[in-house]
């Protein structure tokens, strides 16, 4: 999958570009996992404004990557969902498990609050 | 074929307390206040016109049952959850003692919630019927068994007076019962469950309930497809939702909303049901669930592909294919 990436200070944001479905999920979460694991307590902002559809598997990558936060101390935060993704992680719950923000300023500044 | 829905919860039976009956009823007297009905069919026209879904509806609490009906003498029965205690009633109604009837049952796996309907099935009591009991595992008399003996049940399952018969299925194999043909698949459950579909007179029903779907699991999808494949109707195991599905729910056997519109876009599916409702879910918000999952069927459907149409299960329920 085609991911942007771009250091801001401490943290990483990566930019998925496109379908998270079943052929582009597993290189997604093989990048997501490389940049919570790059060292020590990585923080990662997903910029999220250019994926226009997500399916479970793609979902899955992110609950993923949250787990390995949970166990390796780094920090995720996601910005910017398209409409359509913003309702699909309404539907499947995954709004109560990740921090998602409106905008970037604030995804970045909470991940050095 | 007709299906017909005795039991939808998932896990465990559950009743609808005092503070939810009023609650509805709170709905109902504001909605109406004003309002003049002359009548019994004005009052419920105005029930199932006016008043919101989870008013004038229950999901109610029974395990699960569900009736196929094939349009033969002799009738089909997916589980044996709490819910099969009414429809044995209703056969004590229609047939009384003296006509012994045929009753093929279909056994997703033989956890407890879906055999506990079993001994308060009135049918199991008459001497001439037959009970014929499918199952893909390997020993369940021994589930009955354990069921109806002591401590747990004062009528052990010898003194049932019905002819009762274990009949052994084995994925794959194709079977013709009450003049359907009838297929198993092997589902991700602890310790296995069997999906189930019913094909007559080029109708076909899916019932598939106790069942994980892993996202990550190709291989497992594509056997689903099949097995799915241009039904008319699939009753699925939607308990969870994805986000617990992969997390704190993991490996608990269950599945979700979200796989059930992917899987039965796949394959063509015409008809979802959403099944197996957690017990600890109101009416409310399993409507919410189901609103959800029409609205997700809508996200994801491609362009010009025929829409899935997305129903709920309640106890009561009937179905038409």
């Amino acid at each position: 999958m085609n991911i942007e990436t771009e250091a801001q200070g401490d943290a990483v944001v990566l930019k998925p570009l496109g379908r998270i479905d079943q052929n582009t999920a597993p290189s997604f979460q093989e990048s997501l996992l490389a940049a919570l694991d790059a060292g020590k307590d990585c923080a990662v902002a997903l910029d999220m404004s250019a994926v226009d559809f997500l399916s479970s598997i793609g979902l899955r990558a992110l609950m993923v990557a949250h787990k390995r936060c949970q166990t390796n101390g780094a920090k995720l935060v996601l910005f910017a969902l398209t409409p359509v993704v913003r309702e699909v992680f309404s539907i499947s719950r995954f709004d109560l498990v990740l921090r998602c923000f409106d905008a970037r300023d604030p995804a970045l500044a909470s991940l050095t609050a | 074929m007709r299906v017909k829905i005795w039991g939808c919860r998932g896990s465990l039976p559950v009743a609808m307390p005092t503070h939810r009956v009023r609650a509805k009823l709170q709905v109902a007297l504001k909605a109406a206040a004003g309002r003049k009905f002359d009548s019994d069919a004005a009052l419920e026209k105005f029930i199932a016109d006016e008043l919101p879904w989870p008013a004038s509806h229950s999901f109610g609490g029974n395990t699960s049952c569900v009736q196929i009906d094939t349009k033969s003498p002799e009738y089909v029965i997916c589980d044996m959850g709490s819910g099969l205690r009414e429809f044995g009633v209703s056969m004590m109604m229609a047939h009384g003692p003296a006509k012994p009837q045929i009753y093929n049952f279909f056994m997703s796996h033989l956890h407890w919630d879906h055999i506990m309907g079993f001994p308060f099935f009135p049918p199991a009591y008459i001497p001439g019927n037959k009970i014929r009991i499918h199952s893909c595992h390997p020993d369940p008399r021994a589930a009955f068994l354990r069921q109806q003996s002591a401590p747990c049940f004062p009528v052990h399952l010898d003194q049932l007076s019905a002819d009762i018969e274990f009949v052994a299925m084995r994925p794959g194999g194709a079977i013709t019962v009450a003049g359907a043909r009838v297929v198993a698949l092997l589902q991700n459950h602890e310790g296995d469950s069997y999906g189930y579909r019913f094909e007559k007179d080029g109708e076909s029903v899916v019932y598939t309930t106790d069942s994980e779907h892993k996202p990550e699991d190709v291989e497992g999808a594509a056997r689903f497809v099949e097995f799915f494949r241009d039904a008319g109707l699939v009753i699925f195991d939607a308990q969870y939702s994805l986000a617990e599905m992969v997390s704190l729910k993991e490996d608990w056997g269950h599945s979700s909303n979200i796989s059930a519109v992917e899987l039965c876009h796949q394959a063509y599916v015409k008809h979802l049901l959403l099944f197996h409702h957690e017990p600890a879910y109101d009416d409310t918000m399993l409507y919410q669930i189901w609103q959800e999952t029409i609205r997700y069927e809508e996200l994801m459907r491609d362009g010009g592909a025929p829409p899935l149409h997305v129903s709920t299960a309640y106890d009561g329920l009937e179905i038409d294919l």
